[in-house]
This record gives C-alpha cells, sequence and structure tokens, in this order.
C-alpha cells in the first residue's frame, strides 16, 4: 500500500480522534502534502458538523403530559402506566399503520400484534418478521361470566402440535377476564407471559415415567435430569449391552419436554455411537423447539456417521406431516452434505401439506448445488403454477435465490417467470415478484433490461408494494434506459409517498446521455404539475456544469417566471452557478427584471445577472433603469453588479456616458462613480461631463463630477480651461474640485509642443488669487509647463515673495523648471533683494547646477564680504556654491 | 428534581432525537418515555453518575427499542422526512422568503446531502455519531452504549468508517462536494 491509501484508513480513526499520538502525528503530516487525503478529512468534518444535533427546546405540552403520566403511575404504584403508554402509542394497524378503532382490532394469534381485520385478511398472515401465523384472534367483548378454570378446554382436548390455537383460545379469555374486572389496560408483553404460563400448564403432557419400579410417582425435573447425567456417562464409559441400554433408556428422554429433553438430545448427539434412532423419533415432537434440538443433534451425529442423512432422508416420507418438515429442516441444516437428497426433497414439492411444500422449497434452496441447479430450477418452474399463492411466491423467491448463485445457467427463464409473476392475480404473488425483480435487476442489471417493458406495466399495480419494488426495479435496469425517464416521472405523482419519494430517488440517480437527458427536461419543464417541474428544475442544477445544460439554458430560462418558486429558485441557482457561461440567458432575465411582475423576485435576479452578466454590456442599462426606479437594496446590488462588471470599457463607455444625461441624479452618479472607478481616460466623456459641470441641476454632484473629471479628462486642453475659467470666479463648493483637478492634470493639457501655452495668462492672473493653495497649485501648473513658461517669469518672481512657505517652494520649482532663461531675474532679486529674495534666489541657483555658473562670482563675494545677515542666507548660498561647483566638475568645466 | 433534570436536558436530548429518529411526533414519543423511565429510576440514581450519559443512554435505547419492535427497517426510512416543514422533499418558503436562490438550493442541496449519507448508516452508527459531534468524548460514549471504553472507541470508527464510506460513494456518484 502507498502512503495514501495507508492514510485513508487511517481517517476514520484520525476523526474519532482514536489514533495514538504517532499515527496522529503521521497523518497530520501526510495531509500537509495531499490535498485528496486533505479533502476527505475535511469533507468527513464538515459532515460531522453538518450532522451535529441542535438544542431544540421541545413542545410546552410535553412536560406535562410526562408530569400527569408520572403521577398517574405513582397513584398506580406500577409499571402499568408505562405499559398503558405503549400500548396506546402502538395502537396502530402493524400493515397499514393507520388508527385502529378498538371494535375492529384483531390480533395475531401468536404474537399479538395487532391488525384491521381487513388488512390481514389481505396480506394473509402475520406482517411481523419471524412470525407466520395465518389466525387471528379477537378480544370477548360482551364476555359477562368470568371464566374459571372449570370452563376452560380439558388440557388433554388440546391436540398435539396445536399450540397457536390453544394460545389464540387464552387470549379471548384473558381479554375478557381483562375487560370484565376492570383492570384496565394490561401491556402485550404482560399477557403474554400469563398465557404463556398457562399454556404451559395446559399443553405439556405428563412426563414419560422410565422408572418403572416407582409407577406412583413421576420423577421430578431435576430427579430426570440426574438420571440423563448417569445415563450419558454410562453410555460413554461402558461398552455392549449396557451402553445399548442406557443409550435407549436415554433415547426415551427424547419424547420428554423442556429443558430434560434439550438436555437428553444433546447427550444423544454428542455420543460417538450412533443415536439416530432415537433422535429421528424428536422430528415429531409436539414442541419445535424439542424437534429443533433433535434437528441439531442430528446435524452432530451425521458427521461421525455417514448413514445418518440417509435415516433422515427417510422420514421425508413420514406419514407425519411435522414430521417431514422437520426432516427437511434437518436436511436444510446438513447444507450441501444433503445434495445427493435433492431428488426425494423436489418430491416434497408436491406435498398435500402447504408448511411441508413451503419448508422443501427452503431446503431445496439450500442443497442446490451448481451441478444440481437446472434440475431444482425445472421443479421450481412446476411449483410456480401452484393453485396456492404463497407457495407460488416462495418459488418465484427461491428462483431468484439461484439465479443470484448463478446456480441456473439461463436467467432469462427465471426473470420470465417474474414477469409472468407481476401479472399474477394474487397481489401477495405480484408483490413478491416484485420485490423479487428488483434482487434480480440489481444482480444482473443488464438482464434485467428484458423486463424493463412488464415494470413499466406494472406501475400501475393496485398495490402500492409492487409499484414500489417496480421502481427499485426500474432504477438498476433502465438506470440509462430513456423509456424508463417518463414512467418514473409519472411514478413520481404516485399517490403513495414512498412510491414517489423513491422514483423521484432513482430518477435523481438515472445516468441517461445528456443528448437525451436534456431534451427530456426541457420537454418536462413545462409540466402542469409544479412538483414535477421542481424535480426537472433540480436536474437541470445537478448537470449545471455541462456543456449541454449551458446550450440549452436560454430555453429553461424562461422558467424563471414559473409559479413556483422552487423552480424559478433552482432555475436561478443554475445560472448563477454557471457564471458568464450562462450569458445567453441574459436577454431572458433582463426582460424579467423589467416585468412589473417580477417584483418579489428582483434581488434573485439582480444577484444572478451580477455572476452572468459580469464580462457583458447588456446588463448597464437594465441596472441603471433599476437605480432609476428602486430604492433600497435592489439599487444597492445594481449598483455593486456595475462596480463588478467586468465588461471592456470599450464596449461599457459609450453605456456610462450615456447614462450622464439619464434624468436620474442617481444613475447619473453612479455613471461618474463608475468611470472614476475605472479611472478611465477617455477624451470622448469630457464633453458630456463639462456639459454637466455647467448645469445647476448638477450643483449636488459637482464634486463627483470634478473627481470623475480628474480622471477622465485630465488630458483634456478644453478640461483644463474649464477648470481654470471657473476658478477665476468667485469660490464656491466646487472649488476643491477644481484644484484637486489642477493637481492631477497633464502637461498634455496645457501645453502643445515649446508653444507658450494659451492659458499662461490666465495662470498669471491666478498667481496672485487670494487663496495660497490656488496660487501654489497654479505655480505647480508652471513647473509642469516649464520651458514654454517663460512669460509667467516675472509673476512667479514677484511670487517668491509670497507669505505662504509653500507658495514660494511652489514658484520656486517653476521657476527652476522654466530653465536658464530665469537667471538674469534670479540673479537681479540676489543682488538686489532682500534677506529673503537672496535666500530664494540661492536656492535656485543651487538647483539650476553649472547653468548658474555667471552667478558664481555674485555669490561668492557675498560670502567673502559677509554682505549676508542671517544664518539661513548664508547657508543656502554656500550651499548654492558647492552644488554649482560640484555640478560643473562633474561636467568636466 | 425530575423538572430540573427535564429543564436542563431536554433540549439537548430532543434535538438528539430528532436527527436520529428523523421524525418530530416519534422524537416527543421517545423523549417522554425516556423521562418516564429516567423519573422512575430517580431515586437509585448515583449522584456521581454522569446524568447526560444516562439520559442519552435511556433515550438511545429506548430509539432502538420502538424501532426493533416493527421489525420493518423500512419503516425508518419512510419517516426519514421530517414531518410537517419538508413534506415530499420540498421545503415550504413563502414568497416573502427573502433568501437568495443560491442559497436556498444551497441548503436544500445541503440537507438531502445529509440525509442521503446518513440513510447509508443504520440507526446504532447514526446514534453514536450523533453523540460524537454533540461533544460526547469517548468516555461518556462508552457510558451511554453501556459499554468498555476501548470498545466504544472500536464502533466510533467503525462508524466513522461507514461515514467515509457513504460520503466515498456519493462523490463518486455525483462528483459533489461538500
Amino acid at each position: 500500500m502507498n502512503s495514501c491509501e495507508v492514510v485513508q484508513t487511517l481517517i476514520p480513526s484520525y476523526a474519532a480522534k482514536t489514533l495514538d499520538e504517532s499515527d496522529q502525528l503521521s497523518v497530520e503530516a501526510h495531509v500537509q502534502a495531499c490535498p485528496t487525503c486533505q479533502k476527505s478529512i475535511e469533507s468527513l468534518g464538515a459532515m460531522l458538523k453538518l450532522i451535529e444535533p441542535p438544542d431544540i427546546t421541545p413542545p410546552d405540552a410535553l412536560w406535562g403530559r410526562l408530569e400527569a403520566s408520572f403521577e398517574a403511575e405513582g397513584e398506580r404504584g406500577g409499571a402499568v402506566k408505562t405499559e398503558t403508554l405503549r400500548i396506546q402509542q402502538i395502537s396502530e394497524c402493524t400493515i397499514c399503520r393507520g388508527h385502529l378503532p378498538g371494535d375492529k382490532t384483531v390480533y395475531c394469534a401468536a404474537c399479538l400484534s395487532r391488525y384491521h381485520g381487513d388488512c390481514f385478511a389481505d396480506h394473509g398472515q402475520c406482517a411481523v418478521i419471524g412470525c407466520t401465523e395465518t389466525r387471528v384472534v379477537r378480544p370477548l367483548e360482551d364476555a359477562t361470566e368470568v371464566p374459571t378454570e372449570a370452563t376452560l378446554p380439558p388440557a388433554k382436548s388440546l391436540s398435539r402440535g396445536r399450540a397457536t390455537t390453544s394460545k389464540g383460545t387464552l387470549i379471548a379469555v384473558m381479554f375478557a377476564l381483562t375487560i370484565t374486572t376492570g383492570l384496565g389496560v394490561y401491556s402485550v408483553k404482560g399477557l403474554n407471559e400469563r398465557m404463556d404460563v398457562l399454556s404451559r400448564q395446559l399443553q405439556a403432557p405428563p412426563a414419560p415415567k422410565v422408572e418403572e419400579k416407582k409407577p406412583e410417582r413421576a420423577l421430578t425435573e431435576a430427579e430426570r435430569m440426574a438420571e440423563i447425567q448417569k445415563l450419558h456417562a454410562i453410555a460413554q464409559e461402558r461398552k455392549g449391552t449396557a451402553q445399548s441400554e442406557a443409550v435407549a433408556k436415554l433415547g426415551q428422554y427424547v419424547m420428554d419436554r423442556g429443558s430434560v429433553q434439550q438436555e437428553a438430545t444433546i447427550m444423544l448427539g454428542k455420543l460417538s455411537v450412533d443415536t439416530s434412532e432415537y433422535l429421528l423419533k424428536g422430528l415429531g415432537h409436539w414442541d419445535k423447539s424439542a424437534r429443533n434440538s433433535a434437528t441439531d443433534a442430528l446435524v452432530v451425529q451425521s458427521e461421525k456417521h455417514p448413514g445418518v442423512l440417509e435415516r433422515v432422508a427417510e422420514k421425508l416420507g413420514d406419514k407425519d406431516p411435522i414430521t417431514r418438515k422437520q426432516a427437511a429442516i434437518t436436511l436444510e441444516c446438513f447444507g450441501e452434505r444433503a445434495q445427493s437428497k435433492i431428488d426425494d426433497v423436489l418430491a416434497l414439492f408436491n406435498d398435500s401439506d402447504r408448511a411441508v411444500v413451503l419448508q422443501a422449497l427452503d431446503t431445496a434452496e439450500a442443497i442446490t448445488t451448481k451441478k444440481t441447479g437446472p434440475k431444482t430450477f425445472a421443479a421450481l418452474q412446476k411449483v410456480v403454477k401452484s393453485k396456492d399463492p404463497k407457495v407460488r411466491s416462495a418459488a418465484l423467491l427461491k428462483s431468484t435465490n439461484l439465479a443470484a448463485l448463478e446456480y441456473i445457467s439461463k436467467r432469462s427463464e427465471v426473470r420470465e417467470l417474474l414477469c409472468k409473476g407481476l401479472e399474477d392475480s394474487e397481489t401477495s404473488v405480484r408483490e413478491m415478484s416484485a420485490s423479487a425483480l428488483e434482487a434480480f435487476t440489481q444482480n444482473f442489471a443488464k438482464d434485467g433490461e428484458e423486463a424493463i417493458p412488464s415494470l413499466l406495466k406494472a406501475l400501475k399495480d393496485p398495490s402500492k408494494n409492487v409499484r414500489h419494488w417496480c421502481v427499485e426495479a426500474l432504477g438498476y435496469a433502465g438506470q440509462s434506459s430513456p423509456s424508463c425517464f417518463m414512467p418514473l416521472l409519472r411514478a413520481t405523482e404516485d399517490k403513495d409517498r414512498d412510491v414517489s419519494r423513491k422514483a423521484q430517488d432513482r430518477l435523481l440517480k438515472m445516468t441517461l446521455p445528456l443528448e437525451v437527458l436534456f431534451p427530456l427536461l426541457l420537454d418536462t419543464l413545462k409540466d402542469p404539475n409544479p412538483k414535477i417541474r421542481y424535480l426537472i428544475a433540480k436536474l437541470i442544477y445537478r448537470y449545471r456544469n455541462t456543456k449541454h445544460c449551458q446550450e440549452m439554458l436560454p430555453q429553461f430560462m424562461n422558467s424563471i417566471k414559473d409559479s413556483d418558486r422552487n423552480v424559478r429558485d433552482y432555475i436561478l441557482a443554475t445560472s448563477k452557478a454557471m457564471g458568464p457561461r450562462a450569458e445567453a440567458a441574459i436577454p431572458v432575465l433582463v426582460q424579467s427584471l423589467r416585468d412589473p411582475k417580477s417584483k418579489n423576485t428582483i434581488s434573485s435576479l439582480l444577484s444572478v445577472l451580477d455572476n452572468v452578466g459580469q464580462n457583458s454590456p447588456l446588463i448597464y442599462e437594465p441596472l441603471f433603469e433599476v437605480i432609476a426606479k428602486q430604492t433600497g437594496a435592489p439599487v444597492h446590488s445594481a449598483r455593486s453588479a456595475l462596480f463588478r462588471s467586468k465588461c471592456p470599457l470599450k464596449q461599457s463607455l459609450p453605456l456610462m456616458v450615456k447614462a450622464l444625461k439619464a434624468p436620474s441624479i442617481l444613475v447619473r452618479q453612479t455613471a461618474l462613480e463608475l468611470m472614476e472607478s475605472h479611472r478611465l481616460n477617455a477624451k470622448s466623456a469630457v464633453p458630456q461631463i463639462l456639459e454637466m459641470l455647467k448645469s445647476p441641476k448638477n450643483e449636488e454632484i459637482s464634486q463627483n463630477i470634478l473627481r470623475t473629471l480628474t480622471f477622465v479628462g485630465n488630458t483634456s486642453p478644453v478640461a483644463a480651461k474649464t477648470v481654470l475659467e471657473l476658478l477665476q470666479k468667485p469660490h464656491d463648493k466646487k472649488f476643491w474640485g477644481l484644484v484637486g483637478f489642477l493637481k492631477k492634470v497633464k502637461r498634455e493639457a496645457l501645453v502643445e509642443g515649446e508653444k507658450p501655452p494659451v492659458l499662461l495668462k490666465t495662470l498669471i492672473q491666478l498667481l496672485n488669487d487670494k487663496l495660497g493653495v490656488v496660487r501654489s497649485s497654479v505655480a505647480e501648473v508652471l513647473a509642469l509647463i516649464g520651458a514654454p513658461a517663460k512669460g509667467a517669469i516675472p509673476a512667479l518672481i514677484n511670487t517668491l515673495r509670497d507669505e505662504v512657505d509653500t507658495v514660494r517652494a511652489a514658484a520656486r520649482n517653476a521657476l527652476v523648471a522654466i530653465g536658464p532663461a530665469v537667471l538674469d531675474e534670479v540673479t537681479k532679486c540676489f543682488l538686489e533683494g532682500d534677506e529673503d529674495l537672496k535666500t530664494q534666489a540661492a536656492l535656485i541657483f543651487g538647483r539650476l547646477g553649472s547653468h548658474s555658473k555667471a552667478a558664481l562670482p555674485h555669490l561668492k563675494k557675498a560670502i567673502a564680504e559677509n554682505q549676508l545677515r542671517t544664518k539661513e542666507t548664508i547657508t543656502a548660498v554656500k550651499a548654492a556654491i558647492a552644488k554649482i561647483e560640484r555640478s560643473m566638475r562633474r561636467e568636466g568645466k | 428534581m425530575c423538572e430540573q433534570l427535564y429543564q436542563q436536558h431536554s433540549a439537548a436530548v430532543f434535538g438528539y432525537l430528532r436527527k436520529l429518529t428523523a421524525s418530530a411526533q416519534e422524537a416527543e414519543d421517545v423523549l417522554q418515555e425516556t423521562f418516564l423511565r429516567l423519573f422512575k429510576r430517580a431515586e437509585h440514581i448515583d449522584p456521581e453518575r454522569n446524568v447526560r450519559a444516562l439520559i442519552f443512554q435511556i433515550a438511545r435505547n429506548v430509539t432502538i427499542d420502538r424501532f426493533r419492535s416493527r421489525q420493518k427497517s423500512q419503516r425508518l426510512e419512510e419517516e426519514v422526512a421530517p414531518r410537517g416543514r419538508v413534506q415530499n422533499g420540498q421545503i415550504s418558503l413563502t414568497e416573502s422568503d427573502s433568501q437568495a436562490p443560491e442559497r436556498v438550493v444551497e441548503r436544500k442541496e445541503r440537507q438531502s446531502l445529509v440525509q442521503e449519507v446518513m440513510l447509508e448508516l443504520d440507526l446504532e452508527e447514526r446514534s453514536i455519531l450523533l453523540l460524537f459531534s454533540k461533544g460526547f468524548n469517548h468516555s461518556e460514549l462508552a457510558d451511554v452504549l453501556c459499554v468498555s471504553r476501548p470498545t466504544a472507541k472500536k464502533r466510533l470508527t467503525e462508524a466513522m468508517a461507514q461515514l467515509q464510506r457513504a460520503l466515498a460513494v456519493r462523490q463518486i456518484r455525483e462528483g459533489g462536494d461538500l
């Protein structure tokens, strides 16, 4: 085994926390590297989590009922109440589970299970597994006299082997006693016990008198047991006559009763000598358990003495049917060792006693081998024609079992028998045939295919059990047969819940080729029955990842308007799970979204569109419509879907631009935000945005407009011009947006090549704006323009005297950006200006590097002659000198 | 004392029984009988004994008794769909249920998975897995099952292996994930 296989076997123990530490560590180490095993553990863990029972408060009334029951029990002082409750709880028919009115209840004569009289009659025998009683008893409701022992039938009048009849009588007596003495309801268990005691007392024959010397007194059980032990010891230790006598005496106890009989039979079985002569008598004992112990002992004996088999087989011809039946049971216990006796057993198929025939069928099945299989089957084929339905049923079952063991080469014949059985007039036979066909098709699905027509026909059988098994059988035989689809689908409408559920289950497990299945699904999705449509929708969802589903989805999509919510949910979930592969479904989704009737499903539709239409431009318009018309959650969902869209901008931009003209301010705002979120640089949208900016009705969203313009139009000269013009006007709430634009504007929006910019005049004017932030922003813009902005040098020199540090710095940067053209003006500033201006000029000289070499003598002179007063100026000038010299050195000048 | 025991444990036991029996009505009946049996023994309960384990032990035994007495294992399958809310595999939802369809569908699919997988297990296996998932340790499981600790561990492992098989079968059949 490789390590994966080992770990797979350890996973249950790992999940159950029963591994020792070293195994646990090795599993964990393996799982780290093996996704398959990791998935197994995760699945198991997830399943355990799913099945974890939650705490559920029981209904309030339950405590009241419990209290009342408990109090009542206290008063009665015993367990009567508990048993009463039990009886009440099971006061339903064992077959149909329907309510049992007292006057219509009958009881199985053997196990006292309750039935409707009709149900029992239909079923033919007790339905409790292991009980084959065919008689019922009823309580003596009108009994007015209390029966006494004298009124009970005399013990001797009860015939041997008729225990159940006398039991039945006794039950009736006990019920009469119960009702007349007013003791309330007895438990079934209690009743059975009492009945058994009485039954034993009445039926047991007197103990055999083995001690001839004391005929006046029968031996007690203990004495007989001691005698058995003694005789067994003699039979074991002695030889010859003494042994034979001891065995013969022991043999007499075979017809005793209870534990004495059991003990004697076991002892005889164990003896090494052949004791079958005595044990064979036990096969006709009146007590079933005694007969069975004789059978057991004979099985033990047969292992030592081969002749036992022959002698048991002879008993098959006994006059007593009970002996014949028990002999057949014994041969059944011999199993294949008794195969040579198959002919004798098959002969019993014609026995006059039904019980013997039924047992013979069991025995034949047990002792048949591959060699004798055809012979047994030939006999079974005759028995199938029996008049007795129970025998017919048993024969059908045995045929199926032999086929399953592959003892019958012609399986088709078995199948034909079973199919014929489906048409039997007796319900029980049809039920058995259907059940056997289920087993047959499970074993031989291919052979079972031929049975499909019969099974389909039987789906209309009046018996729900027949229909149930037929559905099961069709599930196996017709799993991949298209002809089964529709009948199974119709079977889901069966009035019986089990049949309907089983049909559903089988349908969901069908493995039809998808090219066959999907057209069927499409047809049936229009079925008038919502339950059928729901099932079909479920199937479609199951195949959501297939190509066929993708191809046919647009046709399925009409069902999103289905009147049944389950259908709608499953179809929507299918399209959502398919994501962009379900793009073809968008038109239907959109149509549904626009339909005023789909008000309740709008959230669902939006969530599906979000997934399905993430690459499609088709969702934009409908989603903008939702934003315009709806409020609350749908608007939020529509906006989210738009923001998540991965549609190429080439396709979506015109739709966004169009939305900028929408009457709804929320739509316009959403369109702007969408552009902004895409960091969209698109000159085609600029005119529209500028128009919006000028319109007074967009005053509220002017900030949004400008933020979007910053991304969309920061390369547009028109946008730059408009912004600068607006800045010249008195500042309003747009002000920060305008400044923001200036900070992000690109050079190409301001200047064309090296020509002096058109906007220079405006910019120079704005350098005098009353707000520092405008002045600094404008200076930054000029820096961006660089050399072509040399017309602004005087204004910038002037700005060097600005009261705001950041403005001065921005002006300095702008002058540096303009380049050597500023040197004359700056030198003039240095020579004539105040200390602060000198500092600014020195900083500019430094930044311009070797370009400022003409200013170097002035700088050095100022230092040498101590013309400078402030420390800052001196530092700036020294730094400028150093920078210029370093720059010159670097350039080799 | 009885009422206190009922208040303390009834919800947990009822939840366990609902999953074990898959029927609200059956769970109620079993719960009633469980507490009746418990109260009858109330005076003899060893105070040092784990009462929770005892109650679950009784509940489990009552359930098994009832199902055995019916003799028809199929009966359990019939009643798997809890009565009331879930009928014929459909969950009754109102139009006002605003959950997204895929959530509703996922929940339904998960529910049907749990049902399918649980049906693959017998009552004993289901019982032990429910108790384990509820947080019973090996000693408590041994108490509930009335077996020794090693036996309880063995049974739990077997039940877990059965669950793993059921899941694997389901995954092979449908290629599904949890």
